[in-house]
């Protein structure tokens, strides 16, 4: 009798905590609309994350490198730009120039500055990043010290960058940065980065920026990289030009400290802006973006000359001979 | 010899009967095979975080079993007064310590090849490449570096009164000495004299365990360091170990048993 009323108690709670269970786990959902959308870095550590982020995007930039990276004890460039980072706004690479170093058209050329002898302004700024990088890592000069000679033996002494589609070994980390810090704006555009320009993944790109923008709305950074996507892999003018006139708004709707910091982004927006405008023969409009390039750029000259040559066309235009008419 | 290993093997026993590896070993496979398991984009592969991070718990777990498994015992066998009976044999007390140092080790050293079987397959499943060679150089210097822990920890065994501390106060030195002990000569460079001369003598005197950590190669599937370069860390760990184990019995030889 003793054993069945046990047995029946047990039951008896089990049935509570289960029914329990069930009012309680809806309530609780009702209440917390956000809670499911969580990850889990969210629900362990609160904001606390966002410390971690940084970490991330460095063990991301030590892969890269091939774990060869300076430690904290050695001596480094504090303002030494990541390698993982240099290259996100860099289309230099990916299109042709000829022997004078000049650039020569390409559909797929993602426009930026040039000086007034038709040379990428970014060749010198790019050539002058790798020597920076280079002197950057080397901090592992020849040692006399015969103890750290011997550990060197155990460790990676040469400077070399994940290459033929290895650089895919970064993603994991650069994910995990979003993950612990959705705020972070530019772990989204490297991270498209590499995902468009080394691995061919356009689509997975487009995620990343658009799960950027979603959680970052009024980034002109990731809309700038979004309508570089359209244009360049999509081929969809006109989809790039309304991503980069939101961009072009939002970065005019920014504080005058912010602008001032921001200034390069306004360069690259307006001048794709204007090559846009240019290519489909608004030259009006064309020449107001490459006016607006003209005040942030450093070769103001070579923006000049842009203006000067649609003038050109302009007027030649105009002068031309009319057609036939048709009847 | 006979005897040291009689009671060797009464120590790789201990091992296998006591929870510490079974735990750290589920422990270290759940975190790995979770990590692993997370698919960043779809058809990629992607091996050396999975690689990264199985080789960090493998070495956090193997650190902590040997600094265990050594740090109680001979404070067990004298709490438990197993000792008088054992050295009533004929049994001397360099005989004990040798004993209880090689049984720690192939114990640990058991431990570690089962770890690494469980790393070479999860690698393989990631499609990771088969670097046996690698994974064999890397597995001797970690056991190199695990004797040289051992030897230190039982050191600390005889010096110190309570395991705990022991093992606490060993654990604080094998972190710091694995984090720091390759830049000591670097932070000395930027410090005044007499911290400068201090730092540097610390620099050559501590055992650097750090040698012995050839993960970023695995990871990254760099060239291993010759085998003239692991022959030497072998000699060093041996030497070490020596100074250690004989500190020990000079120490052991003459302690009171009774506690």
């Amino acid at each position: 009798m003793r054993n069945i009323s046990t047995a029946l108690m047990a039951v008896f709670l089990a049935t509570l905590v289960f029914t329990l269970a069930t009012a309680v786990e809806s309530e609780f959902r009702n209440s917390n609309t956000t809670a499911s959308d969580e990850g889990a870095f969210t629900k362990l550590l609160g904001d606390g994350r966002r410390l971690f982020s940084g970490q991330s995007v460095e063990m991301a930039d030590v892969y890269l490198h091939s774990g060869f990276y300076p430690s904290i004890f050695d001596s480094r460039e504090p303002a030494a730009a990541k390698a993982i980072a240099s290259g996100k706004d860099d289309d230099h690479t990916h299109h042709k120039h000829d022997e004078q170093g000049k650039c020569v058209h390409e559909e797929d050329h993602a426009a930026h500055q040039h000086d007034a002898a038709g040379k990428c302004v970014s060749e010198a700024s790019s050539s002058g990043h790798v020597d920076e990088h280079e002197k950057a890592m080397s901090f592992m000069d020849q040692t006399l010290d015969p103890l750290q000679g011997f550990i060197r033996n155990f460790r990676i002494t040469q400077h070399s960058h994940l290459e033929n589609g290895e650089e895919r070994e970064v993603l994991p980390w650069l994910k995990l940065a979003i993950e612990l810090d959705p705020q972070a704006v530019e772990t989204y555009a490297v991270t498209s980065y590499w995902l468009r320009k080394n691995l061919r993944r356009v689509e997975d790109a487009r995620h990343i920026l658009r799960e950027g923008i979603r959680n970052n709305p009024k980034s002109f950074e990731l809309l700038f990289a979004m309508g570089i996507i359209y244009e360049q892999d999509d081929k969809n003018d006109s989809k790039a030009r309304n991503i980069w006139l939101a961009a072009k708004r939002f970065w005019e709707q920014q504080s005058s400290e912010a602008k001032e910091a921001s200034l390069d982004y306004y360069g690259k927006i307006t001048i794709n802006l204007a090559r846009l405008e240019s290519e489909a023969g608004n030259l009006p409009l064309a020449i107001q973006y490459f006016e607006l390039t003209k005040l942030t750029s450093p070769n103001s000259d070579a923006i000049q000359k842009q203006i000067g040559e649609i003038k050109s066309r302009m007027t030649g235009a105009t002068n031309a001979p009319a057609g036939k008419l048709t009847p | 010899m006979n005897t040291v290993f009689a009671i060797a093997g009464v120590v790789i026993k201990e091992l296998y009967r006591r929870k510490d590896f079974y735990v750290l070993f589920v422990l270290s496979a759940l975190i790995t095979i979770a990590a692993g398991s997370v698919n960043f984009f779809k058809d990629m592969v992607m091996v050396r975080y999975v690689k990264d991070i199985c080789l960090l718990l493998i070495w956090f777990s193997t650190i902590i079993i040997a600094v265990i498994t050594a740090a109680r015992q001979i404070p067990a066998e004298k709490e438990s007064r197993t000792i008088f009976p054992l050295l009533a044999k004929p049994v001397s007390r360099g005989q004990v310590i040798a004993g209880k140092f090689f049984g720690c080790w192939l114990a640990v050293g058991i431990a570690v090849l089962v770890f690494y079987v469980f790393f070479i397959l999860v690698t393989a499943t990631k499609g990771g490449d088969w670097q046996l060679m690698a994974y064999a150089k890397s597995i001797g210097l970690l056991w190199l570096m695990l004797g040289m822990v051992i030897a230190m920890t039982l050191l600390g065994s005889v010096a110190l009164s309570a395991v705990s501390s022991n093992a606490t106060i060993c654990l604080v030195a094998i972190i710091g000495i694995l984090f720091l002990g390759e830049h000591l000569n670097k932070i000395a460079l930027r410090q005044d004299e007499p911290v400068k001369s201090i730092t540097y003598a610390i620099y050559y005197v501590i055992p650097h365990f750090e040698i012995f950590d050839v993960r970023n190669l695995v990871v990254n599937n760099k060239p291993m360091p010759s085998l003239k370069a692991c022959g030497l860390a072998a000699v060093y760990a041996g030497a070490y170990a020596t100074m250690f184990l004989y500190c020990t019995w000079l120490i052991f030889r003459r302690q009171r048993l009774n506690t």
